[in-house]
């Protein structure tokens, strides 16, 4: 069996996605199928809008990320996704209260899904949470 | 292999990293050890000081061969072998 990775992203704290990103990338590479799971305020980071304008929620970390010009969480995550086994998806009940359509996420995103079906995602997998 | 004979190794191709930052140079090495053909050898030229532990790691991960590393002036000459197709 392969082994498998789910990570939950739930904090919209720039750092956050973007050490889930370096995890999911590197594992996915490494032949683990990661799937993550985008709940919360984390789906802010998600949203083509914010996206587009770069509007995170940063701090000392993101400032230096953005000056030096290091590689962004979502672009890490479309890296791992042309290299390996990483799928994405945001939480259905986050996209009904916060009114958003597929359209609205950015295209690395794959589907949304409730709980249940994550949850059958998760089972005998690690799993981290930021 | 010593640092002698890494250095007469004529890699199929070089990757130059230096000024991606940790995962970047582990990234664009397995871009081209998907590229190259298996019996290639890559070399991965990285500015990070995480890449020369991290690659080896990585390669032995995915079964694919550690050559050996040959530290520079603030980077690090990672060679690699495709020994099997991925």
């Amino acid at each position: 069996m392969a082994e498998k990775l789910a990570i939950m992203l739930v904090s919209e704290e720039y750092e956050k996605s973007h050490v889930a990103s370096m995890i999911a990338s590197v594992a996915a590479v490494s032949g683990i199928d990661v799937s993550i799971f985008v709940t919360g305020n984390a789906v802010y980071n998600f949203l083509k809008k914010n996206v587009e304008k770069k509007n995170f929620t940063g701090g000392k970390l993101y400032d230096l990320i953005k000056e030096k010009k290091a590689t962004l969480f979502y672009e890490l995550f479309d890296q791992a996704k042309m290299l390996g086994g990483l799928k994405i998806y945001v939480c259905s009940m986050v996209m009904d209260i916060c009114g958003l359509e597929k359209d609205d996420l950015i295209d690395i995103v794959d589907d949304h899904l409730g709980l249940a079906a994550f949850l059958g995602i998760m089972e005998g997998a690690e799993t981290i949470t930021f | 292999m010593t640092e002698e004979e890494l250095k007469q190794i004529k890699p199929a191709v070089t990757v130059d990293a230096r000024g991606t930052y940790c995962p970047g140079p582990l990234m664009e090495l397995i871009k081209e050890v998907r590229q190259q053909p298996v019996g290639s050898v890559i070399e991965l030229i990285s500015g990070d000081a995480g890449s020369a532990k991290d690659v080896p790691e990585w390669l032995n991960k995915v079964k694919q061969e550690f050559l050996g590393v040959i530290p520079g002036d603030g980077f690090w000459r990672i060679f690699a072998k495709k020994v099997k197709d991925m």
